[in-house]
């Protein structure tokens, strides 16, 4: 069930498409390739996540869609245009709380809008919105230090939406939360994804998160990085209770894991080169 | 968590990691501040009568020495400094490890401490005079109830940022008192200590030529208010040189000490 | 306060995972029952320090000469207080204070940025500064006094100096410890530079700043009535030390509770301001 990444050539116009992307970083130790030739594309609608041996340089991919980080070679745009700083269509979450803690929720998830420029009520209605629709209208004037981690990365998240934007990206969001709560938060990110269908980049090292949420997996592969493979992944969406049971689920995430252990032993294992 | 608002250098205090001072580089631009400050005074002493060039005063500095009529006054200067601040660490180590001990003390003294560093301590020295009468022991005292200050605090806030379990470590060992307070306390206060130590010495030594200022027998900070007062110019600038050095070596010194005990520790 | 459990229909959340949502309260410090016994005794202290004091001036136990009776310095207090002279003295200690502290402010603050903005200037400069703390700055009154003059100004200078040292120190720091992810987060939303200072680093850095800024403040005032004390001819410094040379030992004590008065009044009003930026913006 694997298929060659789209080429280019195949691209459809609302596409995030990434042509021969690469990433190299100049440090004290000299030259570090992070990203080395990252092709694909991203249809409109489309839940992907991206998974890979620690250190492959996730991070770094995200950071070039979102405008934060200029690719050393190749490109990446959105709806044809390069990116080439921080976009109105994009909008970020990471994994880190990035709560303003001096804000209420409400000034919080409206602090993308303010930025903008969108006047006061405008914005706060927006804000409202999305704080509904994260469920967190009762905390809209709390701060953030009254509220669990769960709940500060769900105001991230609806700050992010509340943005509207074409690509969201989340850099493993659920990193720091407890199993517990990522389970939770996980089915509540798709219930809000179902109604606003942006396109999401999503990271993260939970492969069992990667097949539940997403509609493609890439793998990517060791340092330098390139995609390995892209897995479709067909379960039934919206995703019914009891999917983590269903055998094809089983098997998407066996597969997934077999490729990301490889790519893991040679970033860890005995013939690993040190970062 | 309640620590005690620190008057002090927020930075240096706790959780230090002693700061190595010597890199090359660094060295070397410091070297160039120097050599940028030395040329600014003598710049500043062509334009005006009123600064003495760094040439002239260092050769007055040099002459002070040289017919020894220094020695007195760095005699009581320095001894002033180091008896005040021994009294200063004899009761500000033990009141300060208390009052971080007991959150009832700590409770009560808290705001009177940091109500009493908000006063002037320098109003007092009248008082000191009436007491100890014009001389040594009255600047010992004033630089001994400033530096009480900074002393207890830093004691204060070292006790406190001790990590909890060490206590239940000493326990678990059978320590001794004495034995826990010599071989876990000391030591893992040993960073806010001297920090303390080191702004105790400065304001001990700011306290002592202020107090000479005002009233004294002997003392490098009477003998500025003398020589300016005979519009011995370079004299004067001479001796806030050596001031400035002795504060400065003074500092480099405890700096030095803080490196190696926090090596050790 | 627990959150959520009135358990509205719309939020999954507060249902069943009452362990996964419930907001934290915010801690108080140490239980209410000691902090009312230590006030209690905090005050048993100071109030018993002035009857020990009080008995101990009047039997003659501490000569007239080194103190007298606390009840006496307060009904000096209360005649000199009206009067014209005393008057002079306070507006002209209260505006030098003032006048030092916003140059020591004006100038701490940039200072505290360039240090953080360059981290090897505060590096290769901290001997300096150590020292330059070290060194009371009242050496070079002779220089600020033929420059400037017989008046407030070398004063003011000498006072912003000591003020604006723990001002820069803690601005540094504060900065510094402001989380990189905000600055990210203000990258991703594409925030201009100034949006960024105001909008983010400004309210993040403020309760970390104002600690230094009460610092300041504070030696603000000491500078000023230390340096008033021994160089000028006016200000409430200079008139308990005047008092001293005149051998009234009731007025210098009078003048010297005015100065301790005032400092245990500014000290407390800042940190009463620290508290509330604290619990507002921390």
């Amino acid at each position: 069930m694997n298929q060659m990444p789209t080429m280019p050539s195949t691209k459809q116009e609302h596409d995030v498409v990434f042509e021969n992307i690469g990433m190299t970083f100049q440090t004290a130790a000299g030259a570090t390739q992070a990203v080395a030739n990252v092709t694909g594309s991203i249809p409109e609608h489309k839940f992907v996540s991206i998974i890979g041996p620690s250190g492959c340089g996730k991070s770094t991919l995200l950071d070039m869609v979102g405008g934060l980080l200029k690719p050393t070679q190749g490109s990446v745009s959105i709806d044809g245009e390069a990116v080439t700083a921080p976009r109105r269509d994009t909008a970020m979450v990471f994994q880190e709380d990035s709560t303003l803690h001096w804000r209420s929720v409400l000034d919080n998830v409206a602090f993308g809008l303010e930025v903008k420029g969108v006047p006061k009520d405008e914005r706060h209605e927006r804000a409202r919105k999305m704080i509904e629709l994260v469920g967190l209208r009762q905390f809209e004037d709390h701060r953030p230090g009254q509220l669990s981690g769960g709940m500060k990365q769900r105001v991230a998240i609806a700050r992010a939406m509340a943005m509207e934007p074409r690509v969201l990206l989340m850099d493993e969001p659920f990193g720091a939360l407890d199993q517990q709560t990522r389970q939770f938060i996980g089915r509540e990110l798709l219930r809000i994804w179902e109604k606003t269908r942006n396109r999401v980049l999503f990271i993260t090292h939970d492969i069992q998160e990667a097949v539940y949420l997403s509609d493609e997996v890439w793998v990517m592969s060791a340092r330098p990085s390139v995609v390995k493979e892209v897995v479709k992944i067909d379960l039934p969406r919206p995703r019914p209770e009891g999917t983590h049971a269903l055998p094809r689920f089983r098997e998407l995430e066996d597969h997934l894991w077999s490729l990301v252990k490889v790519e893991a032993e040679k970033t860890l294992g005995p013939g690993a080169q040190l970062a | 968590m309640r620590t005690a608002t620190l008057p002090l250098f927020p930075r240096t205090t706790g959780r230090t990691k002693t700061r190595n001072p010597g890199t090359v580089t660094d060295n070397l631009w410091r070297a160039a501040v120097m050599v940028a400050l030395l040329a600014l005074w003598a710049a500043l002493s062509v334009l005006t009568d009123l600064v003495a060039s760094p040439a002239a005063s260092f050769t007055a500095l040099v002459e002070l020495f040289a017919d020894g009529s220094i020695y007195r006054h760095l005699n009581a200067t320095l001894q002033a400094v180091l008896i005040g601040f021994l009294i200063a660490a004899a009761a500000g180590f033990p009141l300060g490890y208390a009052i971080g001990r007991s959150k009832f003390l700590g409770a009560v003294f808290d705001p009177i401490v940091a109500g009493a560093f908000a006063i002037p301590r320098v109003i007092f020295f009248p008082i000191l005079l009436q007491v100890f009468g014009v001389g040594v022991g009255a600047q010992s005292a004033m630089a001994a109830l400033a530096a009480v200050f900074p002393i207890m605090v830093s004691t204060t806030a070292g006790v406190r940022a001790i990590n909890p379990l060490l206590p239940k470590l000493a326990r678990s060992l059978n320590l001794s008192p004495l034995q826990t307070v010599a071989k876990i306390y000391v030591p893992a206060m040993a960073p806010s200590l001297m920090v303390g130590i080191r702004i105790g010495f400065s304001i001990a030594f700011i306290n002592v030529i202020i107090a000479e200022f005002f009233a004294a027998r002997a003392g490098l900070g009477l003998l500025t208010l003398r020589a300016y007062g005979q519009l011995d110019l370079p004299a004067m600038y001479g001796i806030i040189v050596l001031l400035a050095l002795i504060a400065l070596a003074g500092n480099l010194a405890l700096w030095a000490a803080e490196r190696r005990l926090s090596r050790k520790a | 306060m627990v959150a959520g459990q009135s358990g509205s229909g719309e939020d999954p959340w507060t249902r069943g995972a009452a362990g996964v949502t419930v907001a934290k309260t915010l801690t108080r410090s140490q239980p209410d029952p000691l902090r009312r016994r230590a006030a209690a005794v905090r005050w048993a202290i100071l109030v018993g320090l002035v009857v020990v004091l009080e008995a101990a001036t009047r039997t003659g136990l501490v000569d007239r000469t080194l103190m007298v009776p606390p009840s006496e310095i307060l009904a000096r207090l209360i005649s000199i207080v009206p009067t014209g002279q005393f008057g002079a003295d306070a507006v002209r200690t209260i505006t030098t204070i003032l006048v030092a502290f916003a140059v020591g402010l004006v100038l701490g603050i940039p200072l505290g940025v360039v240090l953080w903005r360059i981290p090897a200037a505060g590096r290769i400069l901290e001997p300096f500064i150590v020292t330059g703390y070290a060194m009371p700055t009242l050496l070079f009154y002779p220089v600020l006094l033929a420059v400037m003059g017989l008046n407030a100004g070398p004063i003011i200078l000498i006072a912003a100096s000591m003020s604006l040292v723990p001002i820069a120190l803690t601005t540094m720091v504060a900065l510094n410890s402001i989380k990189p992810i905000l600055h990210k987060l203000a990258n991703s939303v594409n925030a201009s530079p100034s949006q960024y200072y105001v909008k983010v680093l400004l309210p993040a850095a403020t309760p970390l700043v104002f600690p230094g800024v009460k610092l300041g403040f504070i030696y603000a005032v000491i500078g000023t009535v230390a340096m008033e004390f021994i160089l000028a001819a006016q200000g409430i410094g200079f008139r308990a030390g005047f008092y001293y040379r005149e051998l009234n030992t009731a007025d210098m004590w009078a003048y010297i509770a005015v100065v301790v008065v005032l400092s245990v009044l500014v000290n407390s009003i800042l940190t009463w301001l620290e508290k509330r930026i604290r619990r507002d913006m921390l």
